[in-house]
């Protein structure tokens, strides 16, 4: 039986505990590695009283035990494994060429595998040596295969005139004179050539030598830069990333024209290691702040992330919390501007998605778009969102509450308009809206999914449902599509993708408040849900700064300030470098004050 | 981990504890839209109530077969039960109306004047108390059977017979002739000393229309407007109701009526006067008018001097306004002239206002709340309540200036006679 004197305390006043200041020292928790004396948790158990008492120990799995597909399968098994081991391992290679052939083909299967190809050639020396060539079909570029590796190996490399000479190291000969390709590595050990020929390089291994050279010849299918699909604006640029890593660094860099930017990789994952790259301004990113991106990117070991959704997942402070706590774009332009703030970006290669660290729930909240238009219609346009917050979240339930618990809130004349339409309606209220706002979900989702070539069907449809069917049918009343209306309209206005998806679901929690206790029920949903926003951190930043906790505030959180205004970095963000730009932005404005006063910082 | 989801599992199980009580549904509900108290013939009371017929007022609503709308088809229906109480009326509605009767859109509480004039005190309390009742409501003294009044008053303009009790009321802001008391200000001035209660006064059409074939003599005068007052409007057409004039208490009883000239002085001095339409007799001419605007300029100043005996009061009022017309064809306009309108105007409000104070005065009640003026004249609160207002008022010298100024003279600067 649970203790439920530990339950009766929770309900009682208690003074707070002593709590460290979050802005004392910078980033606060889990970058330090020591740990607080105490583990904060809501319920410490009785010393004394273990759980192994009423419960039955699991019993361990039997070491060595194999199972059936194990033992059917076991001289696969031990190879795979042996293939693992020498790569895990990082074996070097080998001095002769027949062995580190046969090494590679085991690695890449061959010849069961055919994409992989070991090219044997010799070079053009005398005698001739015996060189092997292995890369994967495909994903390398044969043209420049052809005329950067292969033509002047074989064909112009001149190694016959110098014949004579003693104490030839062809190695570095071929290293240094004879490959004229823009990027070349020295490989030892199997380990990386295995992952240089995967990532689209062709590695060349010449008799006689235990090193081996890693080429550039990458050419992944790729697609080309196109607009953004997903955070459209009017103003602005209109690039978006690709699949490509580099392409994107690329895009950012292009913005961004400063040597201080940094582009650091990171290995992550442990079955198929993903080329992640971690992206900030070395002289504005807190040092700790990227330390801890780092660290949690570094420490991931997992089956396999592909994608920025997956990786949001394993990154994010609070998995149980309602709220997404990583900002993703595609818009090169939203990246360099959360770069300039001090904030660190994560691109995956193979991703159109940067994922951005922290997130605050006013930037989720935020359009680049605001930025570019002039200052009074930003504001306006982010005072519109915020009501559209509200009308997504609250609606349907406020609809719920007022029409079934408080109907005196209603003007007489809407009342009895409300009264007369639900006459024919068969159901309660809150069964009329979770019937609209239910096949408003089915309608979104079979839109996603439907294929396009069919999609105007789902149009007439839903149109049709929705707006005129249900109606004339007496399924729901005339009043209840505006609400259900006025909702959708009001998620597809938040800018974020996984905070509307958040909000989408909250809703439905909402409107079982308020059908259970009326506004009371919403309040008291309200006050846990900012309970939680509250409580909630993204990379050590709270998540409602700079609200909650307060902190200094410019003019860039909830409305759209001058941009000659944004005078400093985000506080809660500890940059290197506070200000931004100097008092006096617009020097021509002031031309003999501007070189006296403004340069302070 | 485990006991924190148990938590959470144990709260959320609390919900279905509160199991939607109070959850109900706006068409499991009789909309009372205003209450008619009568002195009853079996029982103390008759109290009758006006329920909305929702499907008739949001006309198609609902449905392909509904059509038609409000046009014919009745948009409320009366209920009308003798009862001790006014809420005993509500729990014996339950018997007649499939419904359960809901009170919070209530707009309009008909006393009958008969029963005003016995008091209305004992019927008036749960008005204040019971939580359904907005005091947004307004109360409405009728000359005849309150059950009467309301079943016959059906408007012409609206479906919604809410919708016109409310703006039949609203008219306060434009017109002198009714009183902006709602149930919340009939009540705080009815338990105040210092001021008393006054409630629109309504009626239905008279019996008799004005031309009724026998040509009746003409008076020698002519009767300015305001002379009239609910039931006795010279009128054909519209509605069967009319709101004119107010219904004067002391103490919950009903001592008497105002005109609409008296109503809108005491609104004057009030300072609650937002605009009206004055119309003088020219001072050149007395068969042809003048007809003015007239707003307040700005509020009342109100000076009470506690005597030995009597209270002396002074009042400044000051107004302003724009020339509407001028029938007699004299510029006016002209700046020497604009003075001897000015005056015209300025002894007319004086007049109106001195009538009014002469008869508030005779019925001993104090609407305009000179009173309340006179409070600061108090250092605690027994002093002020020993000092007895309603007994004092009635003896008060009163002293009203007046001051009017012409604004604008509208959009002729001069009347040039027609050819």
């Amino acid at each position: 039986m649970p203790n439920w004197k530990n339950y009766a305390s929770l309900f009682l006043y208690h003074r707070p505990r002593e709590q460290p200041s979050v802005f004392a020292s910078g980033l606060e928790d889990h970058i330090s590695d020591e740990q607080p004396a105490e583990t904060p948790r809501l319920f410490r158990r009785q010393k004394g009283k273990t759980s192994s008492g009423r419960r039955k120990p699991r019993r361990p799995r039997q070491v060595g035990a194999k199972t059936a597909i194990e033992k059917k399968f076991h001289l696969e098994l031990a190879a795979d494994q042996a293939i693992d081991r020498l790569l895990s391992d990082k074996t070097g290679l080998a001095y002769s060429l027949n062995d580190n052939r046969e090494v590679l083909a085991k690695i890449f299967r061959v010849p069961k595998n055919k994409d992989t190809v070991l090219r044997s050639l010799s070079l053009a020396s005398d005698p001739p040596v015996k060189a092997l060539l292995v890369f994967i079909d495909g994903i390398t570029d044969s043209l420049l295969q052809n005329l950067a590796i292969l033509q002047p190996l074989m064909l112009l490399s001149g190694l016959r005139e110098q014949a004579g000479k003693q104490n030839q190291n062809i190695f570095e000969l071929v290293k240094e004179a004879l490959l004229p390709n823009n990027q070349i590595a020295v490989v030892t050990n199997f380990n990386k050539a295995v992952e240089d020929i995967l990532n689209g390089n062709s590695v060349l291994f010449i008799d006689g030598y235990n090193q081996a050279l890693s080429l550039e010849t990458r050419n992944w299918p790729n697609r080309g830069v196109s607009p953004p699909q997903i955070e459209a604006v009017i103003r602005g640029p209109q690039e978006a990333f690709t699949e490509q890593l580099r392409i994107n660094i690329a895009l950012v860099r292009k913005t961004i024209r400063q040597a201080s930017l940094v582009t650091e990789f990171v290995q992550t994952g442990a079955t198929a290691t993903l080329q992640c790259a971690v992206t900030y301004m070395d002289d504005l990113a807190n040092p700790e702040l990227v330390q801890e991106v780092k660290r949690r990117l570094g420490s991931i070991k997992a089956d396999f992330i592909q994608e920025t959704g997956m990786l949001e997942q394993m990154i994010e402070d609070a998995p149980f919390y309602p709220a997404p706590q990583v900002l993703v774009s595609e818009r090169p332009d939203r990246v360099a501007a959360a770069l300039m703030e001090g904030k660190v970006a994560v691109f995956i290669n193979g991703n159109p998605f940067a994922v951005i660290v922290p997130a605050t729930f006013f930037t989720l909240m935020q359009s680049p778009e605001d930025a570019y238009v002039r200052w009074p219609f930003g504001t306006f346009t982010r005072l519109i969102r915020y009501a559209a917050l509200f009308l997504a979240l609250l609606l349907p339930a406020h609809y719920v509450a007022i029409v079934a618990f408080h109907q005196e809130f209603i003007p007489t004349d809407l009342l009895l308009a409300i009264t007369g339409a639900r006459e024919r309606v068969p159901f309660p209220s809150i069964v009329e809206v979770l019937i609209m706002e239910l096949s408003f979900v089915l309608l979104r989702e079979a839109g996603l999914r439907i294929p396009g070539t069919v999609g105007t069907t789902l149009g007439i449809v839903g149109a049709l449902i929705l707006g005129q069917a249900a109606v004339a049918a007496n399924i729901v009343s005339p009043i209840l599509i505006i609400v259900v209306a006025v909702t959708a309209i009001g998620t597809f206005t938040i800018p974020d993708y996984t905070f509307s998806l958040s909000i989408r679901v909250l809703r439905f929690a909402y409107i079982l408040l308020a059908t259970v206790m009326g506004l009371l029920g919403i309040l008291v949903g309200v006050f846990i849900h900012l309970g939680l926003l509250v409580s909630l951190k993204s990379f050590g930043v709270p998540f409602m700064a700079p609200v909650a906790p307060v902190t200094r505030k410019g003019y860039d959180y909830f409305l759209r300030g001058q941009v000659w205004q944004q005078e400093k970095r985000p506080d809660y963000l500890d940059p290197l470098k506070i200000r931004r730009q100097p008092l006096i932005s617009r020097r021509w404005l002031y031309p003999h004050r501007a070189e006296d006063k403004s340069d302070k910082s | 981990m485990k006991q924190t989801v148990f938590l959470l599992l144990v709260l959320l199980l609390t919900l279905p504890l509160a199991s939607c009580y109070d959850y109900s549904e706006p068409d499991e509900k009789a909309w009372v839209l205003a209450i008619g108290m009568d002195k009853g013939k079996e029982n103390k009371l008759t109290v009758t109530t006006i329920i909305a017929v929702p499907k008739n007022i949001a006309g198609a609503g609902g449905g392909g077969e509904g059509g038609g709308g409000g046009g014919g088809q009745e948009t409320f229906f009366s209920v009308s039960l003798e009862v001790p109480s006014l809420l005993s009326a509500l729990e014996l509605l339950d018997a007649v109306v499939d419904r359960r009767p809901d009170l919070s859109h209530t707009a309009w509480f008909v006393f009958s004047r008969e029963l005003a004039e016995e008091g209305i005190e004992a019927y008036f309390a749960p008005l204040a108390r019971f939580y359904q009742f907005r005091r947004s409501a307004n109360i409405i003294i009728c000359e005849e059977q309150a059950q009467e009044f309301l079943s016959r008053g059906k408007p012409i303009l609206e479906d919604n017979v809410s919708k016109y009790y409310q703006l039949q009321q609203q008219a306060y802001q434009y017109t002198e002739f009714i009183p902006n008391d709602t149930l919340h200000q009939f009540y705080i001035k009815s338990k105040s000393p210092g001021v008393a209660a006054m409630a629109p006064l309504a009626a239905l059409k008279k019996e008799k229309p004005i031309n009724n074939g026998a040509p009746s003599p003409r008076p020698e005068t002519d009767i300015p407007k305001g002379e009239y007052q609910a039931g006795q409007l010279p009128r054909q057409g519209s509605g069967e109701i009319e709101v004119m004039g107010a219904a004067v208490f002391r103490q919950g009883w009903m001592v008497g009526t105002l005109n609409g000239d008296e109503l809108g002085a005491a609104r004057m001095l009030e300072g609650t006067l937002k605009q009206t339409i004055k119309d003088i007799p020219d001072p050149a001419q007395p068969d042809t008018y003048l007809i003015a605007m007239v707003k307040p300029r700005q509020k009342p100043q109100i000076k009470v001097d506690i005597g030995p005996d009597y209270p002396q009061i002074s009042i400044e009022l000051k107004f302003e306004g724009d020339l509407l017309s001028v029938q007699s064809g004299i510029n006016y306009e002209e700046p020497h002239m604009l003075h001897i309108a000015e005056q015209a105007i300025t002894q007319s409000l004086q007049e109106d206002i001195n009538k009014y104070l002469a008869k508030s005065q005779q019925l001993g009640t104090d609407v305009a709340g000179l009173g309340l003026s006179a409070k600061k004249n108090f250092r605690t609160w027994p002093e002020w309540e020993a000092y007895d207002w309603e007994s004092k008022y009635p003896l008060a010298s009163i002293n009203v200036n007046v001051d009017y100024r012409l604004r604008r003279i509208g959009l002729l600067h001069e009347t040039v006679p027609l050819r």
